[in-house]
This record gives structure tokens, C-alpha cells and sequence, in this order.
């Protein structure tokens, strides 16, 4: 039985990211653990404001109690999450939704598409890749933004850049002096990798006209359509299946989401 | 267990269920009908036709507060699950139908408990029509001028009396405490059945189509030109939804009291024909076009509630017809889609 | 430190200040979250030290205009409340006769307010940050809205069509009955108050996004009012907004 009480939790460090994106370390009180999967969301709750879904930033791990939340301030709830700190208690649901199929990309490729604020649910994806790094064979991240200030995680994009484990490429649409990387949209980083078609598992988050530009890149490398997940964003409300807000056509994201395959999702006209 | 009861009795059967229960009832109101709470049995009108809002929307009310918190500590925040027992009265098979269907819907995990709460605490008495309400139904073509289950007692009028069909223990509590029942003779029965065979005569058909395949019909037509027409018609003034039995989209926000300190987290019904809908904090809308949120609301209960839940979410009470000053017809759109196959064979 | 307040009152009935002292019940315990420094109609002080400004009514005369531009340079947040203040309400209705025609049919005589002009929104002088609309304004959604601006919020408005809320009570609906009301273009919040007493609603709080004008005229058509009637209607409280009646 479900009821909308949210878990007390607080905020036990803040990260600036970007002038628009703040990192929330958050634990849940009383000793309790979310227990998520990558790509999982949760409902932030600030009484008096409301609530918002939110992507899981951080890989699932069974020892640590915190978990993190890459919160970009566009509307009243983010908006006030900005204004907390270290202490601050806010409520969290959750975690909801299917989350990424991690059981079934044991022994393949993983090739992993971010594009802008996609970057925060696939980061707990690409942590969690790296902390099980021997289950996989490559590990393949491209990783678009608007501009060079824009880019969520810089540090960490600079170690996974250095680190032989993964092959990171990165783009920015509109360069600045500064920039020595690619330039242009994320569907130019395709020319610059080899990929095993019948060995690799793709995940792609990113803004919605994205999808269907980059989709149509794995495709023509010869991926199948089941081996390449989306994580897609609807208006998740109440996360249990219910509100309606987040459904296309048949069936509700924030249960039967927000990862779809593609093979999945072209079945859903109203999904891309 | 089955029981008569006098029409000369009905009001105090009204006055026994007041004792125990809050009575929903069927009232008049400018020359149309409604339920509401009763406490006079005077009041209530058992021959009605469709009312107003459906008798479901007693057990998942507007603005219902589902949580009251305090700013000052927000881990004392409590739940808000009320069920005052209540009983529905004089309901009609289509809306008897509907609630059984919200029941799955919403019984489904995770599961509703503010809704579950209600519904638990409340008794159904059905009340058989004697034929259609009204102009726009459809509840023969669905199979919903007719129900099996989701009734404590379920009343058919047999001419001086009321046949009482007894479903539930709660059922039968009501009628043996009052005594104003009695068992029910074979001669009732007979009447009974020959009021049903008489009442069956008066609905019509009137979807030109097979029901079955109407779910199917419908999805090779998702690019049909209807949804368009009426999508030009439609106002998006979520009238339809609002008043349909089945219908249970919400949205949640928060009120605070003008202290600043308490408030209530409450829900209020939302709807899939409003232009909002689906509009996502970055501004995105993912159902701009009415024609498509038209084209959602009626694959939502044709074709995708009857995937999940194995029946239309749609149980024919007209309701949305009636009510749509744009004059979008649900049976209209099935015909369309109907007659499109016809043409195409 | 509370919030600053001052209430200004410009071309208008001054009904708006009015559901503000209406919130009785609610005022003692508001006022322990912000101050009013300048409120005509509820205090003799006339502070200048106001942070956030509600301006009721609409500019009418040219005087309005330098007091209105004086007012938002002081205030941080502004905010036309009212249907006069956000769409200039009934005061427009004088902008469809002949300038020089209105002194001497409403008054008698030209010698009054002579630099009176065609009827401006607020936001037609200066720059606007939120709208309470509404003739009056509901009392409920001003104690929202100053709620949500204690807690920084923006102030969201209904997006939702007054049908919605009209529908919800279980209101016999007007055009249904085959008379006029423009409900299912018109911005909810107000808890459908007109309809809900049987009368029409005029669409005082604006429209919706993406109004459906041309279904609703089609259906108001059908119920026997001429295209001349439906602009008319929309002009009591609409009269600057574009609103295109189809031909």
C-alpha cells in the first residue's frame, strides 16, 4: 500500500557544478538505505512547495547510506533545493522506476550517450560500470554539452579521461577560446569510434531531439534495436503508476520506465 | 440471500442506514441530479437519470488532503487516510461498474491507500435502471447496463417493492436489522425476472460494430482523420474527464496556513485533455495537440485500460457526451471507426 | 525581516484592496510574515520603503503614468492584481468610443480630469513580474500567492480552463443550457464563482494559453448569439488582448 509520506533525509554536502547545476549528497534518516539501480529517479519533497522527480546521480552501493542528485535550478522546487545546505532536511520517495537492466549487460560493450543534463542519471550508470569494471568489455562514454560551461562533472570526466578503462570522448556545440576538444553535436563523435555491433549495449539520455539523431548513428552501426536503452523524461508526479502525468500510450514511465529499449519505445508512438 | 421491501418502506430504510453510515444519495437539483450527502429521506430521488458527477468521485473526492506536515519539523509529517463509513445509495449499474474497475485500477500495487481507506469504509446499495437514462449512453454495447458484483444489497423494482438482491455481510446486516424485508417469495422472483426481461427491450445498440474488435479497430486507427476533426472541436476544458467514472489523473500541491507554519499536501483531479498536461519543467509538452490528447483519452479506455485490467475503462454511462459543449461523441468516434473498417473490407 | 508591502490603487473600483482586508480569518497571522507600509484602504501611513508593490486598476490618465513609473522603481517586485491592473479591464470598454466623446457621456461636462487617455494595462507602462488576476481578485489565491513569495516562490496561475473547476463542483452547465459563457477559455482560480451562482463567466481572470476561440464561437453561434455579441462579450474584461473572432 502506497501513501505520499515522504522519508525525512538530509542534505549532507553541496558541490556547485555549473552556474545552473548543484551535486546534493543527501542521506536518508534512521539508518535507512535507498537500495537503487542506475537511471532509478526519486521525488524530492519541500513541504510547502511541492515535489519533483529527480535522477539518481550516484551508483547503487550497499555499504555507503548517502546517494547524490544533480539538481538544475529551473522551477520553484529546484529553485528552493538551491537555497539549502549542509544539515538542511528535505523529504525524499522512492527510488522509482524500472532503472537501467544491469543484469543483462554482463560480458558486453557499453557504450554510454549523454547529452547535456543526461549526464546525471548516467553517471550513476558509468560509476557503477567502473566499480564492476571486469564484467564488461569496453566501456565507451560520449558526452555532448551546449558549451564548455556547461559540462556537468568536469573533474571526473577529466580522470575517466585518463583512465584506460573507458574511452571518453567529449563535444560542446558552441566552443570557447579555450576549448581544444570536438566541437559540434554529439552525433559527430560517431565517426571517431569503432564499435562491435553484436557485442555492444547502448544507453542514451539526453534533452528529447536528441534521441531520435543518435538512435539512428547506433542503428547504422548495426546495434539491435533491444540492445540500445533510452532513459526518457515525462512528468513524473506520483511515481507509483497513478497521476497519469508521465504516461505514453500504454504504459506509465515512473513504473514501466524510464528506461525503455528501443526496441520497446518504437513501439510507443507518442515515446520519440 | 434475497429480500423485498415495500416502496412505503424506503424511507425507513433511509432513516436506519443515517444511523450508521453518512447517506450519498441521488437529489435533484434545477431540474438534474446529483449525489450528495443526505439526512433527510425525503430528499432523495431514486428515479434519476445520469447524475451531475458519478457516485464514485464520494470515495476519490477533490482536493483531498493526503498528508498535513509542519515546517518546523518536517519528520512529523502524517498521513491523511479517512474513512468515515459511508453509503452509497441508488446507484446504477454503469457507475456500479465504473467503481469496480477504479477498485482494480487503484487496488493495483502500489496501491491507493487514501482511495482503499475510502472504499472500505463505504457500502454500495445498487438500484437497476428500467431502461436507458438517456439520449447518449452506451452502456448496453459495453455490457454495463448490467453487474454482477461491487453492490451490498442491489435493488430492482418489481412493482409496489423492490426486489433486493443481498451481496455482503454488511448487506445483510442492514436488512436484518431493520426488519422492514422479507425473505424473498418465488412469486417476487418471478416478478423480478419478468421486470429485467421487460427492462432488456428498452436498450439499443449503438456502436455499428463488433465490441470485441472495437480495441483493435481502434489502434489501426491511430492515425485516423477523426482525431483531427475533433480535435479542432475540442476546448481542452477537461469536462470529459472530469465527470467520467473512471477517470482518476490528479495532481498534488501543497497549502500552507497563513501562519506559515502548518499545511496540507492535497490532491486535486487532473485530466489528460488539459493543455498542461504533460508539460515537463523544462517546458516541453509531450501532448500538445487537443487532437491528441483526444486520440489519448478514448486509447486510454479502450485500449489501454482493457490491456491492464482486461475490460474498457469506458462502462457507456454518456456522461462525457453529454457534458462536452464541443457535442464530441464517443459514440460517434467508434462509429467513425467502425464504419471506416466496414468501408475498408 | 518581513516583507515590505504597499498596496496602489490606480483607475479601478478599488474592490481588489477590499478582498484583501476580506481575508479576515487569515490577515492576524499574515501579518506576522509581512508588513503593509502603504494600503490606502486599510491605513493612513503612506511608506515609500515598500519591497514588493500590487497595483490595482488600469492607467487612464496621463498623471498615472509618472506615479506608476515612480512606484517600480522603488519596488523590487511589482504585481498588477486585478482585472483592470492585468487586462485593463472594464476601463478598455471606453476605448472602442471616439476620444472626446467620453467626458461629456459619463459626466455631463469636459471641465474633470482632463488628461484622461485611452485605458493601458500595467504592463503596458512598465514591466510586470507576476499577475493576481481576477474582478475581483480571489482572496485565497493573494494569500497563496504572498505564501509563495515568502517561500520564493514563483507564483504559478492555473493553466487549466474555469470548466475544470466548474465540472468539479457539479454545476449545471450554463452553455449546455443554451446560453452564453466563456468558462472553457478563461483561467481557473477562481473556483468558478460566476457559474457556480449561475451566471456567465466573462472571462475576467484572461484567457488560457491556446484558447479554442473558434470551437467556442461556434457553439455560442449555435446557441443564438451574432459574432458582434461574442466580441462583446469578450471585450468587458478583454478588450486589448488579441482575440480573433473567425470570420
Amino acid at each position: 500500500m502506497f501513501n505520499f509520506l515522504p522519508m525525512p533525509a538530509t542534505i549532507t554536502d553541496v558541490r556547485q557544478l555549473t552556474d545552473r547545476e548543484r551535486l546534493f549528497t543527501i542521506r536518508l534518516d534512521n539508518e535507512r538505505i535507498l537500495r537503487h539501480r542506475p537511471c532509478q529517479f526519486v521525488l524530492i519533497s519541500l513541504f510547502g512547495i511541492g515535489e519533483a522527480p529527480i535522477s539518481i546521480s550516484s551508483p547503487p552501493v550497499d555499504s555507503g547510506k548517502t546517494f547524490e542528485l544533480c539538481i538544475r535550478s529551473m522551477g520553484n522546487l529546484t529553485n528552493a533545493m538551491h537555497k539549502l545546505s549542509v544539515n538542511d532536511k528535505i523529504g525524499i520517495r522512492g527510488p522509482y522506476g524500472n532503472g537501467f537492466p544491469i543484469e543483462k549487460i554482463g560480458g558486453k560493450d557499453i557504450l554510454i550517450v549523454a547529452g547535456g543534463l543526461g549526464l546525471a542519471p548516467l553517471r550513476s550508470l558509468i560509476k557503477y560500470v567502473l566499480q564492476e569494471r571486469g564484467r564488461y568489455r569496453r566501456v565507451i562514454l560520449l558526452i555532448g554539452a551546449k558549451r564548455p560551461g556547461d559540462i556537468l562533472f568536469r573533474e571526473e570526466i577529466s580522470e575517466w579521461e585518463r583512465d584506460p578503462a573507458i574511452e571518453t570522448h567529449i563535444t560542446v556545440d558552441a566552443a570557447d577560446p579555450s576549448w581544444t576538444r570536438h566541437v559540434g553535436v554529439i552525433t559527430g563523435l560517431f565517426r571517431h569510434i569503432d564499435i562491435d555491433p553484436l557485442k555492444t549495449i547502448a544507453a542514451i539520455v539526453g534533452p528529447p531531439v536528441m534521441y531520435r539523431f543518435v538512435i539512428r548513428e547506433i542503428l547504422a552501426k548495426g546495434v539491435f534495436e533491444g540492445n540500445i536503452y533510452l532513459d526518457l523524461e515525462r512528468r513524473m508526479r506520483c511515481g507509483v503508476g497513478k497521476c497519469g502525468h508521465c504516461q505514453i500510450n500504454g504504459i506509465y514511465l515512473c513504473q514501466n520506465g524510464p528506461v525503455l529499449s528501443y526496441l520497446e519505445a518504437r513501439k510507443l508512438q507518442e515515446a520519440l | 440471500m434475497d429480500v423485498t421491501i415495500e416502496y412505503t418502506h424506503i424511507d425507513r430504510f433511509i432513516r436506519g442506514l443515517l444511523s450508521h453510515y453518512d447517506v450519498i444519495a441521488p437529489v435533484a437539483r434545477d431540474g438534474r441530479f446529483i449525489f450528495d450527502r443526505i439526512d433527510d429521506p425525503a430528499a432523495v430521488s431514486p428515479q434519476y437519470d445520469t447524475t451531475l458527477l458519478p457516485p464514485v468521485k464520494w470515495i476519490y473526492p477533490n482536493n483531498e488532503v493526503l498528508l498535513e506536515f509542519d515546517l518546523r519539523d518536517i519528520t512529523k509529517a502524517a498521513v491523511i487516510a479517512q474513512g468515515r463509513p459511508q453509503a452509497l445509495t441508488f446507484v446504477h449499474p454503469c457507475d456500479i461498474n465504473a467503481i469496480n474497475l477504479m477498485d482494480d485500477i487503484l487496488a493495483e500495487e502500489p496501491s491507493d491507500a487514501n482511495y482503499l481507506t475510502r472504499r472500505r469504509s463505504t457500502v454500495i446499495i445498487g438500484y437497476e435502471c428500467l431502461g436507458p437514462c438517456k439520449e447518449n449512453y452506451l452502456c448496453f454495447d459495453k455490457g454495463c447496463h448490467i453487474t454482477y458484483k461491487g453492490f451490498d444489497l442491489f435493488f430492482t423494482d418489481i412493482g409496489g417493492r423492490y426486489y433486493v438482491h443481498v451481496a455482503t455481510e454488511a448487506g445483510r446486516e442492514i436488512v436484518e436489522e431493520d426488519g422492514i424485508f422479507k425473505k424473498a417469495a418465488y412469486d417476487d422472483w418471478v416478478d423480478l425476472m419478468k421486470a429485467r426481461a421487460e427492462r432488456k427491450k428498452g436498450f439499443k445498440k449503438v456502436i455499428r460494430g463488433d465490441m470485441e474488435m472495437l480495441s483493435h479497430h481502434l489502434k489501426e486507427a491511430y492515425h485516423n482523420e477523426i482525431w483531427d476533426i475533433e480535435g479542432k472541436k475540442c476546448l481542452s476544458c477537461g469536462a470529459c474527464v472530469i465527470v467520467c467514472p473512471t477517470c482518476y489523473c490528479f495532481d498534488v500541491s501543497d497549502e500552507m496556513c497563513p501562519d506559515m507554519e502548518k499545511g496540507v499536501r492535497t490532491r486535486r483531479w487532473d485530466g489528460c485533455q488539459l493543455r498542461g498536461f504533460c508539460k515537463v519543467a523544462s517546458g516541453e509538452n509531450f501532448r500538445k495537440d487537443a487532437a491528441e490528447r483526444v486520440r489519448h483519452r478514448v486509447f486510454k479506455k479502450e485500449v489501454y485500460l482493457k490491456k491492464r485490467f482486461g475490460r474498457s475503462g469506458c462502462v457507456g454511462c454518456g456522461r462525457c457526451i453529454d457534458y462536452c459543449i464541443a457535442k464530441i461523441s464517443i459514440i460517434d468516434i467508434f462509429n467513425h471507426v467502425m464504419d471506416r473498417v466496414r468501408e475498408n473490407v | 525581516m518581513k516583507p515590505k508591502i504597499g498596496v496602489f490603487s490606480f483607475t479601478s473600483c478599488e474592490g481588489c484592496q477590499l478582498q484583501v482586508l476580506n481575508l479576515e480569518d487569515e490577515l492576524p497571522a499574515l501579518l506576522g510574515q509581512i508588513e503593509f507600509v502603504n494600503f490606502r484602504e486599510a491605513m493612513s501611513e503612506k511608506g515609500e520603503d515598500y519591497e514588493i508593490a500590487f497595483i490595482e486598476g488600469s492607467i487612464t490618465r496621463e498623471s498615472e503614468i509618472e506615479e506608476l513609473k515612480r512606484i517600480r522603481e522603488r519596488a523590487k517586485v511589482l504585481i498588477a492584481f486585478g482585472a483592470c491592473a492585468h487586462l485593463g479591464g472594464v476601463n478598455v470598454l471606453k476605448n472602442f468610443h471616439p476620444q472626446g466623446t467620453w467626458l461629456p457621456s459619463v459626466y455631463g461636462r469636459t471641465d474633470l480630469f482632463s488628461d484622461t487617455i485611452p485605458t493601458k494595462r500595467v504592463k503596458d507602462v512598465v514591466p510586470i513580474d507576476f499577475v493576481i488576476p481576477g474582478c475581483p481578485i480571489d482572496k485565497k489565491e493573494f494569500l497563496r500567492f504572498v505564501q509563495g513569495l515568502l517561500l520564493s516562490m514563483k507564483p504559478a496561475l492555473p493553466d487549466y480552463p474555469v470548466c475544470v473547476e466548474c465540472r468539479s463542483k457539479g454545476n449545471i452547465c450554463l452553455v449546455e443550457e443554451g446560453k452564453w459563457c466563456l468558462g472553457s477559455v478563461t483561467r481557473a482560480g477562481c473556483e468558478a464563482i460566476c457559474p457556480t451562482y449561475r451566471e456567465a463567466c466573462a472571462a475576467c481572470r484572461g484567457l488560457v494559453e491556446e484558447p479554442n476561440i473558434e470551437s467556442l464561437c461556434n457553439i455560442l453561434m449555435a446557441n443564438g448569439l451574432s459574432k458582434e455579441e461574442i466580441r462583446a462579450k469578450f471585450n468587458l474584461f478583454n478588450g486589448l488582448e488579441a482575440i480573433v473572432i473567425p470570420p
